[in-house]
């Protein structure tokens, strides 16, 4: 599916793998950690090629975090940490002292040192996330792989994730390498991205990427497109959206009000301005004026002027006028 | 501070197991059509003071042999059944639903029917090993049943469907066994149907001779299966990023669990449910998932739990024998029920 892509995660690093869905973001990671074998190519690791390793030695250079969420109830914290012990104990699989201590070593890493004890059934999504990375590094590896790490927690616990995830890679000099599907979170936390986009491969800084327009080629929608300088994902404006526009809104432009009624506004069908102007315009064309006072909104569209006593009865009023279902 | 076991818990409770084998071994030599107190149980066996011959002659002949041979099945199954739960992450999983004990059926009726019949087939140079051609054959039928699930399983979806398939599979050869049943002489039908019933009293030492060393080399095999199997709670995939060789194990642990549980089979008939319900008792007596504990764990509670059941098929009081297959499934399978019920608070794999 992809070739000819060549990319580099450093050390220290928090790489965000970013793609539409079915780019091969997985199958990448799956090729990377080793469990699925490119057609071409190879992976290395401190400029050793990971396919030359037996599959011991790699583990103690790479260590996966999957999406898999089932975990045996009966495991406590502690237990499921130790097991990335696996690579380097010996045939019983026994832990030593220094076994041990990486174990605690890995649960204090994620600030889980206090979930040891308790039950992996009795976790939550993101305390389970936690421990589950804290047993790839109880592998000790180079690099860290994450497949999907925030996708089943809410967006505090995505945020605490990811900021973790940075932390690990800056203070245990790893490279950390995390496919994700958030991507306004991951330009935002990520040092570096590396962006799959239908069999080629962009790479670079968060703001690299969005100034040369790779994030908006790739992500771009029908309705959504993603404006570069607030690095977030916005609905087109209705004046290019196939479903047409109902007219010209022209909105009150002082910041504290602006982006707000601009969103509003989009979203009910009006392409909007930020100015409010002086001219006033009664014709099938005339724009619906919106301003902010004291007690609420005032409209003014084809001459008729009104109240709004909420941001919300406005909204519901310029969807309604949009749609014709309400007369000026 | 060097951990043998990972779990307190599993420092109290596995003596305890031990000391509850010891208890049931007693039992399972003192009880019977005549009881026998324990003190001259004791003196027949060291052969000290002047034990009655007809007493030293129970104790070891029938009883002795009979206990040692519910402990080896025991703990046999019990770990067979254990290993298959960890590879295929199921509470249900255990080596009769994934074909083993059709499988050993069709061996050992092929070699018990051949018995009656005359020419140079391949089953009657069987027949003429004896206990071992049965032994064998019964492992070769459990082995290869339970391989050809596995190769179906490649292209199940699920475990449920897994599981599904293993059901059909054995409902195949079941009805094979029916076929060729139909065409054998009544005596040896008679043989085939007592020996389905199970039973722990129809090995004698000679018999122990071949199933103690077999089972115990498999017994000690499994140890090295104790480090790649807890790599496995996580799922194969995991376990592969840990550096485990996944395909390695799956056949280890299927070439294990169809020796041990084909072996038991051979000697003792399909005993049911204990492959099922000894690791979910040893996961409630331990509370924990790793196979550090729960393999001895699972040992000594297959072991504890086959010798009484063996000792109350014996117990009536009269000389008449329960069906082994009648009293394991009466413990069992209200287990395994409540396990399923109780979910979360018992279960030590993944449904």
């Amino acid at each position: 599916m992809l070739s000819n892509v060549h990319a580099r995660a450093r050390r220290g690093e928090l790489t965000a793998l970013l793609g539409p869905n079915g780019a091969g973001k997985s199958t990448l990671l799956r090729a990377l950690s080793g469990s699925a074998r490119p057609l071409a190519g190879e992976c290395r690791v401190d400029g050793a090629p990971v396919a030359g390793l037996d599959p011991v030695q790699r583990a103690r250079v790479l260590a996966t975090v999957l999406t898999e969420r089932d975990v045996p109830p009966l495991l406590s914290a502690r237990d499921l940490v130790a097991l990335g012990r696996h690579p380097h104990t010996g045939l019983a699989g026994r832990l030593g002292p220094r076994d041990h201590a990486v174990v605690d070593w890995a649960l204090d890493a994620v600030g889980a040192g206090d979930l040891a004890g308790r039950r992996v059934a009795e976790l939550s999504d993101g305390e389970r996330q936690r421990v589950l990375t804290a047993r790839a590094l109880a592998q000790e590896p180079a690099v860290l792989l994450l497949d999907e790490p925030t996708a089943f927690l809410d967006v505090p616990g995505k945020v605490a994730l990811t900021g973790l995830l940075r932390r690990l890679a800056r203070e245990h000099d790893l490279a950390v390498v995390m496919c994700v599907h958030d991507l306004e979170m991951a330009l935002r936390t990520a040092d570096a991205v590396w962006l799959l986009d239908g069999g080629s491969l962009h790479e670079g800084t968060p703001e690299e990427l969005t100034l040369d327009g790779a994030v908006g080629r790739v992500f771009d929608g029908a309705d959504l497109e993603f404006a570069p300088a607030e690095g977030v994902f916005r609905l087109r404006d209705p004046a290019d959206a196939p479903s047409g526009a109902a007219g010209v809104a022209r909105v009150d432009p002082r910041p504290d009000h602006e982006p707000l009624l601009r969103r509003a506004l989009v979203r009910a069908g009006w392409r909007v301005r930020g100015d409010t102007g002086e001219e006033t315009d009664v014709g099938p064309n005339a724009p619906l004026l919106v301003r902010v006072t004291d007690d609420g909104y005032r409209t003014e569209y084809r001459g008729l002027q009104r109240s709004h006593g909420s941001l919300g009865a406005l909204t519901r009023w310029a969807t309604r006028l949009a749609s014709g279902k309400e007369g000026a | 501070m060097n951990e043998v076991v990972p779990d307190r818990r599993a420092r109290v409770v596995l003596p305890l197991l031990s000391a509850g084998v010891v208890t049931v071994l007693t039992c399972a030599l003192s009880l019977g059509s005549t009881p026998i107190p324990p003190g001259e149980v004791a003196a027949a066996l060291l052969g000290a003071g002047d034990p009655d011959p007809r007493t030293a002659a129970i104790v070891w002949e029938v009883r002795l042999p009979r206990a040692l041979t519910g402990l080896l099945a025991g703990a046999a199954l019990g770990l067979a059944g254990l290993q298959m739960q960890t590879l295929l992450r199921n509470p249900l999983a255990e080596p009769y639903v994934l074909g083993v004990s059709s499988g050993a059926s069709l061996g050992v009726a092929l070699v018990v029917l051949a018995a009656g019949t005359t020419g140079g087939t391949f089953t009657a140079g069987l027949v003429g090993l004896g206990r071992p051609g049965m032994v064998l054959a019964a492992a070769f039928g459990a082995g290869g049943v339970m391989a050809l699930i596995l190769l179906l399983a490649r292209w199940a979806s699920s475990v449920v469907t897994l599981l599904v398939i293993g059901v059909m599979v054995g409902s195949v050869v079941s009805s094979v066994v029916s076929i060729l049943i139909s065409y054998a002489r009544a005596e040896d039908v008679q043989r085939f149907v007592l020996w389905g019933l199970g039973s722990f009293s129809a090995t004698g030492w000679r018999d122990l001779a071949w199933f103690a060393p077999v089972l115990a080399v498999a017994l000690l095999g499994s140890a090295f299966l104790v480090k790649p199997l807890n790599a496995l709670l996580l799922g194969e995939a995991y376990a592969r990023t840990m550096g485990v060789r996944t395909s390695a194990v799956r056949w280890t642990v299927i070439a294990v669990g169809a020796l041990l549980a084909g072996t038991v089979t051979a000697f003792c008939g399909p005993v049911a449910f204990l492959g099922l319900a000894v690791p979910h008792l040893a996961r409630i007596a331990l509370r924990t998932a790793d196979h550090r504990a729960l393999v001895p764990g699972v040992l000594l509670m297959g072991g504890c739990v086959a010798v009484a059941c063996g000792t109350v098929a014996v117990l009536p009081g009269t000389s008449g024998v329960l069906p082994l297959n009648a009293v394991t499934a009466l413990v069992g399978a209200p287990i395994v029920i409540g396990v399923l019920l109780n979910g979360r608070a018992a279960k030590g794999v993944n449904p």
